[in-house]
């Protein structure tokens, strides 16, 4: 029988954010070749059954936010390496530091390695799988198989446009030569408003898990891991970080990252500030996104109102989701962005209702975080 | 069997890879697998679900638009490198490209035939997803139905076992389920046989049809799929 949990302890963090991109061409898809000409770049784009939307790849902002938070933190990199080499001596195999315990880009964003060699060994099993139900060098060679993969405790969806049509707009440009005729070029860019969802899994953060076919934490990082005091061994085959403010601080910087991001391609051409103008984050004890489709564009693409947040539905998901919501919701806006009737009755939202908290995206996340997370960072930096 | 739990659960994008196609583009299914459902009952439980605990039913649509469906190509850089004079430099011919078709805005409804999982769906223990790790999903509503079996009936797109008398569809070969109870050791396909994609309004005739009892189209069916075995035998 299955059990159900008695405590109420946040697991997961959720969000949604909302990145202005107004005259903006933050992630390309190459050379549009359904013209004749071949001097134009679009960004990328879907089909959601009845138009064309674009939108920013989840490995796209992703990058972006590594970036970011490599930067903001100082912490080291997690750089990509070579491990391992084709006969002719050129790199077949890459991978980053693959190490969770000093690296917190490793433990946050997860990481890949991925063996060869796995058909052979399981062959060499199934021949002498006939003859005994397991030896001890049958329990060796299928070691030899591990393939390390640690699936990301941050999940992100792909960053996609509120606004369906009328978004495109086209940056005609030549390149003058001293000599000839100039060379036209073009670039498709867009006006709207992108959406993500993202969810971080706060019980795999700073855990390893090496259960079932995903090894998550390399063997040769256990000894010196457990030895140094960094890694303590919760259960078989279960590891986590001795310091238990250590997957906190990670979350926290990870929140922060993401309140201030930047990125983007064309940055030279197009400029965007990409560091969220909504924010909103919640704390839960499961890992129902609830955040989501919470932003509508502004039906009136004619007026310079913002888009909106539907008032509605975040009342309802506070009032359906009570019993899951740890924190409260926190709704970070950057005024004069939403349409102004909107952003006056966020704002009143928190007046009196425990259920909200309403501040600019970069001060609701070091509300949340040191209060849930109990890290400041501004006193950590001092 | 009078009740069954069902879930909608939606997302932004899915990606249901066709397995074995490893060149070129990857192609997404037109409805995920039954191993992909239980890998995602599994995430949601926070642990490994086997065929013996549950039944599974669903309906799959893509798109917002009624007509014409929500697909994309996303592209994924891929960066090269070489090793020279022991150090590792961006290869000279640049970045690669990896081309994933999928579905935008899909909705699963899912049907489960074990009343355990009501909770776990109310209180997944980790974030599900439709596919990649990008493919984010949420549940957006949990209820208990109730159903009576009929022998034939109109269902919406799903999977069932090839072949399916006088109905049209695409064949796909996919295992069950996986097993991964071994450490180390890559997870096993269990029961790999032929799947058909039933699209919707099709008209079957199959021991396992349900109805939910509240469905004001008294001829709409959920097929629940009946697992060929968990040992891998039929």
């Amino acid at each position: 029988m299955l059990e159900k949990k008695q405590t109420k302890e946040m697991s997961h963090i959720v969000g949604t954010f909302l990145v202005s991109a107004n005259g903006a061409f933050l992630n390309g898809a190459g050379i549009d070749t359904s013209g004749e000409d071949r001097t134009s770049v679009i960004p990328k784009q879907f089909s959601n059954g009845k138009y064309r939307v674009p939108y920013v790849s989840a490995q796209a902002w992703r990058r972006w936010l590594r970036d970011t938070l490599i930067e903001e933190t100082e912490w080291p990199k997690s750089t990509l390496h070579a491990i391992k080499q084709s006969e002719r001596g050129t790199t077949s195999k890459i991978a980053g530091e693959l190490n969770p315990i000093d690296y917190p880009e490793d433990d946050l964003f997860g990481y890949m390695r991925s063996e060869e060699g796995q058909g052979r060994t399981k062959k060499a099993e199934e021949e002498s799988s006939g003859e005994e139900e397991s030896s001890g060098e049958e329990t060796q060679q299928r070691i030899k198989v591990k393939a390390l993969i640690r699936a990301s405790p941050f999940m992100s969806s792909i960053l996609v446009s509120l606004r369906k049509f009328g978004w495109k707009g086209k940056d005609e440009g030549f390149v003058h030569l001293e000599e000839g005729t100039p060379v036209p070029y073009s670039t498709v860019f867009y006006n709207t408003n992108l959406q993500a969802i993202f969810g971080l899994d706060m019980t795999r953060a700073g855990v390893f898990r090496n259960v079932g076919d995903r090894i998550e934490l390399r063997e040769e990082l256990i000894k010196p891991g457990t030895e140094s005091g960094k890694l303590k061994e919760r259960e078989k085959d279960i590891y986590e970080l001795s310091d238990s403010n250590a997957a906190k601080i990670r979350a926290g910087e990870l929140l922060h990252a993401i309140s201030i991001l930047r990125g983007g391609a064309k940055q030279a051409a197009f400029a965007t500030d990409v560091s969220p103008k909504v924010l909103i984050l919640a704390g839960l004890d499961c890992g129902n996104l609830i955040l989501n489709n919470i932003f509508e564009d502004n039906p009136d693409q004619a007026s310079h109102d913002g888009p909106n947040i539907k008032v509605e539905t975040l009342k309802e998901i506070a009032a359906d989701y009570a019993d899951r919501l740890v924190t409260p919701i926190y709704i970070g806006i950057r005024k004069g962005y939403l349409n102004l009737e909107n952003e006056k009755t966020i704002r009143t939202l928190a007046n009196g209702d425990s259920r909200f908290v309403v501040d600019t995206p970069i001060n609701i996340t070091k509300a949340f975080v040191s209060k849930h997370l109990g890290y400041d960072r501004d006193k950590t930096a001092q | 069997m009078d009740k069954l739990i069902h879930a909608t659960i939606r997302g932004i994008t899915a990606t249901f890879r066709i397995p074995l196609i490893v060149s070129g583009k990857s192609l997404c299914a037109p409805v995920p697998s039954y191993s992909t459902l239980l890998g995602f009952i599994g995430c949601c439980a926070g642990r490994e679900v086997y065929p013996d605990e549950v039944r599974i039913g669903f309906e799959y649509r893509f798109g917002e638009g009624t007509s014409g469906a929500g697909l994309g190509v996303d592209m994924e850089t891929t960066h090269r490198f070489e090793l020279k004079d022991d150090r590792l430099r961006p290869h000279p011919k640049g970045t690669s490209i990896r081309f994933y078709e999928f579905h935008a805005y899909p909705v699963l409804e899912l049907y489960l035939d074990n009343m355990d999982f009501f909770d776990i769906l109310m209180q997944p223990a980790g974030i599900p997803t439709f596919g990649r790790s990008q493919d984010l999903a949420w549940i957006e509503r949990v209820e208990k139905v109730d159903v009576e079996q009929k022998p034939s009936g109109k269902v919406c797109t799903t999977l069932m076992p090839f072949p399916q008398e006088a109905v049209g569809g695409r064949m796909l070969r996919l295992p069950e389920f996986f097993d991964n109870k071994k450490t180390g050791v890559t997870r096993d396909p269990m029961n790999i046989r032929l799947f058909q994609v039933i699209p919707t309004g099709s008209i079957i005739v199959n021991p396992n049809l349900y109805h939910v009892k509240t469905d004001e189209d008294d001829d709409h069916v959920i097929y629940l799929h009946k697992w060929a075995g968990i040992d891998g035998k039929e």
